[in-house]
């Protein structure tokens, strides 16, 4: 869809930045940090700044949900489970693999960054949409969570279906894992 | 002007930075926080192509499909809450046999 006013706003590009910036930096964090109850904080501070992207990208239900079971459910697990284990203490420091590791990353990265940016992505955008077009579409992402479970029921019926089964089998296989054994 | 590329970038940039934690941590559970990092770089990509794909070429009863993107978002949520939980449960177990949480420690398989 062509950006509206508000996205070419001089005050949206400056949130973004901003928004970007806090998200990185504590991406970052998270795997420089060696204590890691700091590390899982700066985890909740980067899926909140991913969820601020989302709502900047007009997807508030997707933020919504992204603040309900990141923040609030899978991070939670994970503090849980470092408390769990006794030798906390020790930190994470990393393993040998280090400088390779580094060159992948970079590797990677650049490749992803060139395409990202050298790509013209807005080649079809030329093509104007005619205007009841552009109303509906608006619709769509102004009122996203009826269309989302439209497509979720209709669309991706088997995915959904696929998605359950995995949610069960991944609840019992950790229940099974973890289970003290008798005897 | 922010545009697709800006989010794009951001998502390999966060997608560059989870990869170096989980071929770098010792951890275990340091691995799964990176694996998490990963899987949110991968959605902001979803997302931002859902919000940018051009109107112009859609039939008008498929305008729904706009939000394809933000569905498979929602399939990975899904997908990495199920890792999440699945991932904890094989650290403890492992925890509880090996008494350390170290990457390096798991070595079963190679002897």
């Amino acid at each position: 869809m062509t950006p509206t006013d508000i996205e070419a706003s001089a005050v949206f590009t400056a949130i973004w930045w901003v928004v970007a910036g806090v998200t990185v930096v504590s991406a970052l964090l998270v795997v420089h940090l060696q204590d890691l109850v700091k590390a899982a904080m700066a985890l909740i501070a980067t899926f909140i700044g991913v969820a601020a992207l989302f709502v900047m990208l007009n997807a508030e239900f997707l933020a919504v949900v992204q603040v309900l079971i990141y923040v609030g459910a899978v991070s939670i697990l994970l503090i849980f489970g470092i408390l769990m284990m006794r030798d906390v203490q020790r930190g994470s420091p990393s393993n040998r693999l280090r400088v390779p590791a580094l060159g992948v990353m970079a590797l990677v990265l650049g490749a992803m960054v060139f395409v990202a940016l050298d790509t013209p992505w807005n080649l079809l955008r030329d093509v104007p949409a005619t205007p009841e077009l552009q109303t509906v579409a608006e619709a769509v992402y102004g009122n996203s969570p009826p269309v989302i479970g439209g497509l979720l029921l209709q669309e991706f019926a088997l995915p959904l279906e696929a998605a359950a089964l995995v949610l069960m089998v991944a609840l019992l296989g950790a229940i099974a894992l973890v289970r003290e054994r008798e005897g | 002007m922010i545009g697709l590329n800006h989010f794009l970038a951001l998502s390999a940039v966060l997608f560059g930075v989870g990869l170096y934690g989980t071929l770098t941590k010792r951890n275990a559970i340091a691995v799964l926080m990176s694996i998490e990092l990963l899987f949110n770089a991968v959605n902001v990509a979803f997302v931002a192509m859902a919000r940018y794909t051009p109107v112009a070429d859609l039939a008008p009863d498929r305008v729904q499909m706009l939000l394809t993107g933000q569905v498979f978002a929602l399939f990975v949520i899904t997908v990495a809450a199920a890792e999440v939980a699945l991932g904890l449960a094989i650290v403890i177990a492992f925890y509880r046999d090996k008494d350390s949480i170290e990457v390096t420690d798991a070595n079963l398989m190679r002897r």
